[in-house]
């Protein structure tokens, strides 16, 4: 279920640098972008070190002169993947979106729980999609994330990728008959 | 499988437990953070004569296609990578003294914005280093790129001194000073490998750029007292070092003395060219050219334009998001609307 956040009334608050506001987007958005920056890297402590980071780019932002910021949401996975598009760069790591902890999880399951079969024909689907989901193009991957694990609106994608509306709209439909392909 | 089905496992995708513990930690951080760097409150009101000069942007004489390309190639590719390692001579150079403009201009963070023109100060004294080493450091060349050289850090200094929160200022202020001692070190260097003709060119640069980051530091009341003296007997003292502090342009001629750094080529407010047109009416041309109000103030600055037009080109930019903008180009005599540029900014 998507969670709104009403941004006009927060925006004008925090585009006028009003700490208490700003707090209030971090209580909102942390958890949020720590889920996006945790699914696309492999440890919890660049991930807790990256979304920390969003936010005081943010707050640098509106401390600009005449700085002012009209979609938030945008911005904020704009910011989130600027930071993990230098973490990547500096770290020459790769992107490591299948985290170990469903694999274990599973392994786990399947030892000691024989009993919840449908919990584990579930996570084995999953399992599925996520590696199919990885043979995608990267272009790919990032579209279908920020359209479906983050919720995001095609506008959104657009303002964060600056690409059009359009071509996000066919990337999407794109990578998912690619990824039906794979899944068949 | 369905598409439907697919989305669903995506949007139940397994990611790690955000904890508790580390969100009060960097809700505090973050409050830590706020408090040490203030947001002054953003009027979006205009203010009546804001003269906000657009980075000292140097406008060249290129059509708006390619300067589109490279603003929106700024984080690298095809020509803009390949002329990062052109040098003064080379075919390229323009697009890597565009790009580095372009890239200061889209960092919206002061201190980057000094950092960076420090980095192209540096990058300028390098080219000669390469040029000299190669033997093809001509008196034009090592001039031209001086005169760059001397763009770069006076743009580094103006950052600076635009920066509101001390503890940033002062940081970005001492980096200009150590920034300036090496660069010292550096043109020595130059100076002694010049042949003699264009030695005094060398030598009141390194005059030259003692002085900018010294007013800086004035700026913030802590005026560095380590300015090296300048032993070299060749050096002009008698030119004009005071830079402007508030409102400067660039003279469209160049001094016919030893040097064409812009020393005396400065000069303190537009207003005393009497045939350009005034900035409300610029504002006035932009709005009639259709630049979108945006989500802030527009900005405004008078330049000089180099090349084929050699002219005064008044630019009024929007910012249309937080990601991009547009800036219309006006010829400052005429009126006449030369171009629209887009820009987009990173963070």
């Amino acid at each position: 279920m998507k969670d709104y956040f009403k941004q006009s009334k927060v925006l004008a608050q925090i585009n006028q640098g009003d700490e208490k506001a700003f707090l209030e987007v971090y209580d909102f958005y942390a958890p949020k972008l720590f889920r996006h920056v945790s699914y696309r890297l492999s440890s919890r402590e660049a991930a807790e070190d990256i979304t920390q980071q969003v936010f005081c780019k943010v707050w640098q932002y509106l401390a600009g002169e005449g700085n002012k910021i009209d979609n938030l949401n945008a911005f904020l996975y704009r910011i989130t993947n600027n930071l993990l598009a230098d973490y990547y760069r500096k770290s020459d790591r790769k992107n490591i979106s299948l985290d170990d902890s469903l694999n274990n999880d599973l392994e786990k399951k399947l030892s000691f729980k024989p009993l919840y079969s449908d919990e584990i024909d579930h996570d084995l689907t999953a399992t599925r999609v996520k590696e199919s989901l990885e043979q995608l193009k990267e272009q790919q991957k990032e579209l279908i994330t920020w359209r479906y694990f983050d919720d995001l609106s095609i506008s959104e994608i657009s303002k964060i990728s600056g690409k059009s509306q359009n071509s996000i709209y066919v990337g999407i439909h794109r990578a998912i008959k690619d990824l039906e392909k794979i899944l068949v | 499988m369905k598409k439907s089905k697919i989305i669903q496992y995506i949007r139940n995708f397994y990611s790690q437990p955000v904890s508790q513990a580390w969100l009060a930690d960097g809700r505090e951080s973050l409050q830590d953070f706020m408090r040490h760097n203030p947001v002054r409150n953003n009027h979006v009101e205009r203010q009546s004569r804001q003269w906000v000069f657009l980075n000292h942007l140097i406008l060249k004489p290129m059509p708006i296609a390619i300067f589109s390309i490279i603003a929106s190639l700024v984080a690298g590719g095809g020509i803009v990578t390949a002329s990062q390692s052109s040098l003064p001579n080379g075919a390229l150079y323009p697009v890597k003294l565009l790009v580095e403009n372009v890239r200061t201009i889209a960092v919206p963070d002061k201190v980057r914005k000094v950092e960076l023109q420090i980095e192209s100060a540096n990058k300028r004294l390098q080219e000669i280093e390469t040029m000299q080493s190669k033997g093809q450091a001509t008196e034009t060349i090592v001039k031209e790129t001086l005169k760059n050289y001397q763009i770069s850090l006076k743009r580094a200094k103006d950052y600076a001194a635009e920066i509101n929160t001390a503890p940033q200022a002062i940081a970005a202020a001492s980096g200009l000073v150590q920034a300036v001692t090496s660069q010292q070190i550096t043109l020595n260097t130059i100076k002694e490998q010049a042949p003699k003709e264009y030695q005094a060119v060398v030598a009141a640069t390194q005059v030259l750029s003692l002085d900018g980051p010294s007013q800086s530091l004035e700026v913030e009341g802590t005026k560095s007292k380590d300015e090296t003296p300048i032993s070299d007997n060749e050096v002009k003292t008698g030119e004009n070092t005071d830079l402007d502090n508030t409102i400067e342009i660039k003279n469209p001629a160049p001094s016919s003395g030893s040097i064409s750094v812009p020393t005396s080529g400065f000069i303190s407010a537009p207003t005393s060219l009497p045939d350009l047109i005034s900035e409300a009416r610029a504002i006035e041309i932009a709005s009639r050219f259709g630049l979108e109000k945006g989500i802030s103030q527009w900005q405004t600055s008078l330049h000089w334009y180099e090349g084929d037009i050699n002219n005064y080109v008044w630019t009024v930019s929007n910012s249309l998001s937080e990601f991009n903008g547009r800036t219309v180009v006006i010829d400052a005599h005429t009126g006449q609307v030369y171009q629209i540029l887009g820009y987009q900014k990173t963070y």
